[in-house]
């Protein structure tokens, strides 16, 4: 999450926002929240509806947690990615916050017409010419 | 148990409580842009 609270001036300015859920309670949630500066709210699924509606309820561990995972959903409700954290395989943060500014920058092309940019043929040729 | 959602399916709704105890829809976090929704284990 601390990865997360770095690049979230990214996420904001590619459109995208985020939030983190735990079965913790309140308290115990809003003490992490402090602890960690995270810039985003942290929501509590104590009756651990969510989780278990989401497939990702672990009821091995710790009197039944969340395990680690990621999704990016769109404002139509579409999941746009999903990965479930493992021993195995750690969800990609930088992957995460890179798609999303991928998107973004998609978004924008697809707005504006495309302009070459003469500055670098300039600098290019420029550059040439120096060696 | 549910299925974990995969990438082109709808997001189930819900509605949650955050650390101040302000009641936080799927719908409302959503409503401007993409979200990311990071579950952590909690509870340590």
């Amino acid at each position: 999450m601390a990865y997360y609270r770095e690049h979230y001036p990214e996420i904001r300015s590619a459109g995208a926002s985020a939030v983190a859920v735990s079965v913790d309670a309140p308290d115990k949630s809003e003490a992490l929240r402090g602890h960690l500066s995270l810039p985003f709210p942290v929501l509590c699924d104590t009756e651990r509806r969510v989780v278990r509606d989401w497939g990702i309820y672990n009821s091995r561990e710790k009197g039944g947690i969340a395990k680690p995972a990621v999704f990016i959903i769109d404002p139509s409700h579409l999941v746009r990615y999903a990965a479930v954290d493992t021993v195995v395989r750690r969800v990609p943060a930088a992957e995460i916050v890179s798609s999303l500014k991928n998107a973004a920058k998609a978004q924008k092309v697809r707005r504006r017409v495309h302009v070459p940019l003469f500055s670098e043929w300039i600098r290019a040729i420029r550059n040439s010419i120096q060696r | 148990m549910a299925k974990v959602p995969i990438a082109g399916e709808l997001a189930q709704e819900f509605e949650l409580p955050d650390s101040t105890r302000v009641l936080r829809r799927l719908s409302e976090l959503i409503s401007h842009g993409r979200l990311v929704l990071l579950f952590y284990r909690g509870n340590w």
